[in-house]
């Protein structure tokens, strides 16, 4: 022991390793420091992110809930005037309007848009990788120009606003978006599936049918919602195509209201009861579409669940 | 903005209408009310019309038509298309509504530029009739809390004129105490060391103006080409007057404008006079008129300028710069268009639907005689800002109705 | 996929060795059917192009690409330029994407990597919701509620950190670029974080755990290792949002103030390119519809544009 006692020359390495050691520990200070300012700006990052929502669904509760009641869910608008400011009547038609050209569009896009899908599902081509890039970037564009689109063909060539040249310039918002969902939900199908069915004898169409389909379509059904979802809060295609009206119509070629729509009339009004009222089809407006949007994400995590 | 009424033209518009609206049993009614108007709720069979145009009109209709349909159980006045003054004469071109309303007369010109999907059916002028629907006034709003807090305003008011207000609008005149409006309103004035000098506020004018294409903006520029043509030479449309350049603040519709001047002080713009009446905070200039009168608008001096053109027509129609003691310079008509042979090419398919038309229209443009009991399409009018047609007005518009044929015999007897 | 795509078009059970063509009938209908439906929306979009393409050549022919720099819209002297349109539609996108993307990316990151599943769920939910809610309800809240907030508060403070000059000179409206640019950054934010979740989710997990491992912090991690690596990923995010700023259009009508003058301060009043056809397209002169044509087909070279290069982008993160 006594001979270690003594003074040995510091080994460099040690003292290498106790100086590298020391710059470290000051560097990881630094580091840890930057580290928490970052995570902190993070965590506040995620608390702006959530602020704004949280103010829209209070503006929304508080201005909008106490204007709803029965009579406004389904009377039809009354003009405010100089000596009665306060009786607007209701958003009925408005309600029925949107369902009208929501339907319709529906009726259109769902269809196309599966059948689109399909298409693109099953092909790798050329032409359709070609079809499925525009499909996408579709889903992209500015609403408004669909309008201009069903204004300069079907509203001249109906010589009039109607609910029909709505549908059709929301039908051309809704399909790449069903599109793109049915051909994800499509390829998402094993294909263990589709050569089972096939190496059983039956035909293309028939496996498509009874067997690929049916087990896209949670996958589908959520593309069509969310569309759906997307095409009811819209209203630029609208706004000079549809026209107005203040009474429940359901016919198609006659011009309508829609909710959207009458929330931006309302918002610009020169009656403070069309303000409030504004809000009133703002909250209506919005609990319908978070609605399709819940009921879009139960179907999708019902799927991922079963599909496990 | 309030809710109450301002003034005390606010007052008696709302005594007007809330009078007209009493609706007495027939038996006791001692005022003669014209027969022709008598039966213009009663059709000789069930039928349907439609109608659109200019946005100028909708509160209006949108009050008449349910009013109209619950007094006439055959009929079915579908709701008015708003989709502006264009829309609606491409509409009665082709077809598509039993008549429509603009903020100007359709003219040949309009009717040859027609799109080419309209060609087969858009006939030529001497096919219309063209009556005057509707009557308003532009106010030219302005918000100034160092004039209208002035002791002396609620005396004077605050005064312009169609030169001072077409500088304005070419950007000539920039300040408030320019010396052009320093001079029209002389009582706004300071004394010191014997020398008089205008107390008008130094500060910029913050010019506003329609965003959107607006029959509003054509009675406006219409006023400003007529009383001071040399100043602003632009002929009337209905475009919009901001620019790039011009450095105005555009407003989207009536609303918006009223708004912007809402909110921001020194600043001035043009708006339907119903607008002046709802909203406190907006004050309206007096303008001198062509006969060097101040006159400040209200339903009597738009009246009193629709007065000074008793044979106004489709195609003498500017009442702007009207002359007279109490005539307010900037007004204007709106106008309802009709086929003249409905039995020919327009949309009504059916006697009783031409009957309704007219009949709808004849309901629309007149007003009940004072205590007859009785609501026309007029009085509900003034009860929604518009002033009722003047008798002259009035007679125009039958007279253009009285015109309108079925298989050859006139509808209206 | 060339031995599956030769058993559908055999109709299984015959020969798979025979050639590619269909024999049973309903297949042949089958296929036939698709394709036709295919051409029919080719069709469709063709059409959609071109309507707006004709409508617009009126302009294109009187100004030329001029039409772009022209720094004059005034539709009263049929005088016609996009420039303070542009440079509208640039400003509020720029501005609003100076926000949402560091906010955005950082939300994203949070939502990936620090918190616990059972609280990010939820969360995304709730971010996600906010792109749920209808541009026009933005717009009325924008409209009641942020302009007068605008006007009192937010721009009287900024306008006093430049004493009222320069960006933040001008009338203290509320409506005007700034209003748009913070209605359109909360927008946009739900798109950039939902697009930079996925693609962060896929950073490969080795990259991060041999960082630790090295003894990264998590801030050096971040920036140093998962950035880095979803680069292209959140390029793409950005790149979808900014398609969608460019384009809406019922918001910031609602709050921009609709006046096309060139923007010299956030304060200004403005008018983009998609407020201005909403605006104007009623009842405009033949010119001035053919001005707003052409810029309608300015905002969809714009927005295709930006979405094609967004796709790149993802596409190249995901390994496609």
């Amino acid at each position: 022991m006594t001979v270690f006692d003594t003074q040995l020359p510091p080994d460099p390495m040690l003292e290498r390793r106790r100086l590298v050691q020391e710059a470290s520990a000051k560097k990881l200070r630094g580091r840890k420091i930057r580290s928490s300012v970052f995570m902190s700006s993070l965590s506040g990052a995620l608390v702006v992110s959530v602020i704004p929502l949280g103010f829209i669904i209070a503006a929304l509760i508080s201005k909008g809930a106490s204007v709803i009641s029965g009579t406004f869910l389904t009377a039809t608008p009354i003009q405010p005037n100089l000596l009665d400011q306060d009786n607007i009547g209701g958003i009925g038609n408005a309600i029925t309007g949107s369902l009208l050209v929501d339907g319709v569009a529906a009726l259109i896009a769902v269809p196309l848009g599966v059948l689109i899908g399909l298409y693109l599902s099953e092909s790798d081509s050329r032409p359709s990788a070609i079809l499925r890039a525009v499909a996408e970037i579709m889903t992209g564009l500015p609403s408004i120009l669909f309008g201009v689109f069903s204004y300069i063909y079907i509203v001249t060539a109906m010589k009039g606003y109607s609910a029909l040249a709505a549908s059709i310039a929301l039908s051309m918002l809704m399909t790449p978006v069903i599109t793109k969902a049915a051909e994800t939900a499509l390829r998402d199908v094993p294909v263990t599936l589709k050569e089972a069915g096939l190496a059983l004898g039956a035909r293309q169409s028939k496996v498509t049918l009874k067997v690929i389909l049916p087990y896209a379509f949670p996958g589908v059904f959520t593309g069509v919602l969310l569309a759906l979802a997307r095409a009811i809060g819209e209203t630029a295609p609208l706004l000079f195509v549809i026209g107005a009206s203040i009474i429940y119509d359901w016919n198609p070629s006659h011009p309508n209201t829609a909710m959207p729509l009458m929330i931006f009339n309302y918002a610009g009004s020169f009656y403070e009861s069309q303000q409030a009222a504004a809000w009133g089809v703002a909250l209506t407006l919005v609990t319908i579409v978070f609605a399709l949007n819940m009921i879009a994400r139960l179907v999708a995590a019902r799927m991922r669940r079963e599909q496990r | 903005m309030k809710k109450t009424l301002r003034g005390s033209f606010g007052t008696a518009v709302a005594a007007l209408g809330l009078a007209a609206s009493i609706v007495v049993p027939a038996g006791a009614v001692t005022v003669k009310v014209d027969p022709i108007l008598l039966k213009t709720t009663t059709i000789t069979a069930a039928a349907t019309v439609a109608s659109s145009g200019a946005t100028f009109d909708t509160p209006f209709f949108n009050a008449a038509f349910p009013v109209y349909s619950a007094r006439n159980s055959k009929a079915t006045v579908s709701a008015y298309g708003a989709g502006g003054s264009g829309a609606g004469q491409s509409a009665i071109m082709g077809n598509t509504v039993n008549f429509s309303a603009s903020d100007v007369p359709m003219t040949a010109t309009d009717i040859s530029n027609a799109s080419s999907s309209l060609s087969a059916t858009k006939g030529s002028l001497s096919d219309y009739v063209q009556i005057p629907v509707a009557l308003g006034g532009v106010a030219i709003a302005f918000r100034a809390s160092a004039i209208t807090g002035a002791k002396n305003y609620s005396k004077d008011g605050f005064v312009l004129d169609a030169t001072t207000i077409a500088k304005i609008y070419t950007g000539a005149i920039t300040y408030w105490n320019d010396p052009a409006i320093c001079a029209l309103n002389p009582k706004y004035s300071v004394t010191y060391k014997g020398k008089k000098s205008c107390s008008l506020p130094e500060k910029a004018i913050v010019v506003n103006a329609r965003s959107d294409s607006s029959g509003t903006t054509y009675i406006f520029k219409d006023y400003m080409h007529a009383a001071a043509p040399t100043i602003f030479t632009s002929t009337p449309s209905k475009t919009t007057m901001v620019t790039s350049g011009n450095g105005f603040v555009g407003g989207s519709g009536n609303q918006g404008v009223a708004a912007n001047l809402e909110n921001t002080d020194y600043s001035i713009g043009y708006v339907e006079y119903s607008y002046v009446l709802l909203n406190k905070t907006l004050e309206a200039a007096k303008i001198k008129n062509a006969s060097g009168k101040v006159v400040a608008i209200s339903p009597a001096s738009i009246a009193a300028a629709a007065a000074t053109k008793s044979t106004v027509s489709s195609t003498d129609f500017s009442i702007v710069n009207a002359t007279g003691n109490t005539a307010y310079p900037i007004s204007g008509y709106s106008w309802a268009m009709v086929r003249k042979n409905q039995s020919g090419d327009s949309k009504a398919s059916t006697y009783a639907e031409a009957e309704l038309t007219v009949k709808l229209l004849d309901w629309l443009t007149h007003s009940a005689p004072a205590k007859s009991g009785y609501t026309f399409g007029q009085d509900i009018a003034a009860q929604q800002g518009y002033v009722a047609l003047p008798a002259a007005a009035q007679t125009v518009a039958r007279n253009g109705l009285l015109t309108i044929t079925y298989n050859g015999s006139a509808i209206l007897k | 996929m060339t031995v599956q795509t030769a058993m559908q078009s055999e109709g299984a059970g015959r020969n798979p060795a025979r050639g590619f063509k269909p024999r049973a009938g309903s297949d042949r209908l089958y296929n036939l059917a698709l394709r036709t439906v295919a051409v029919l929306f080719a069709a469709i979009v063709a059409a959609f192009v071109w309507s707006v393409l004709h409508q617009s050549l009126p302009a294109w022919g009187k100004y030329g690409f001029g039409f772009l720099f022209g720094t004059n819209w005034a539709p009263s002297e049929d005088v016609f330029g996009a420039a303070p349109l542009l440079l509208a539609t640039l400003i509020t996108t720029g501005v609003a994407l100076l926000f949402a993307v560091p906010i955005g990316i950082g939300t994203a990151l949070v939502l990936t990597f620090v918190l616990p599943r059972k609280i990010s769920t939820p969360l995304r939910s709730i971010v996600e919701l906010l792109a749920a809610v209808p541009s026009v309800v933005y717009g009325l809240w924008g409209l009641s509620i942020v302009v007068p907030w605008m006007s009192h508060t937010v721009q009287p403070w900024l306008a006093s950190f430049t004493d009222s000059k320069g960006v933040f000179s001008g009338n203290q409206l509320g409506l005007g670029l700034a209003t748009a640019s913070i209605v359109l950054s909360i927008m946009v934010l739900p798109t950039i974080v939902a697009v930079s979740r996925d693609v962060l989710a896929n950073v490969p997990n080795d990259q991060i755990e041999g960082a630790l491992s090295l003894g990264a912090t998590r801030g050096q991690v971040m920036t140093k290792v998962v950035l880095p690596a979803a680069k292209f990923g959140n390029l793409g995010a950005i790149s979808l949002g900014t398609g969608r700023a460019l384009g809406e259009t019922v918001a910031v009508a609602m709050v921009i103030g609709q006046s096309p003058a060139m923007p010299g301060s956030l304060f200004s009043l403005g008018s983009t390119l998609a407020s201005t056809i909403a605006g104007q397209y009623i009842d405009s002169q033949p010119m001035h519809l053919a001005a707003l044509g052409a810029c309608a087909v300015i905002l969809m070279v714009l927005t295709a544009g930006v979405n094609f290069l967004a796709r790149l982008l993802v596409r190249r993160t995901a390994g496609k």
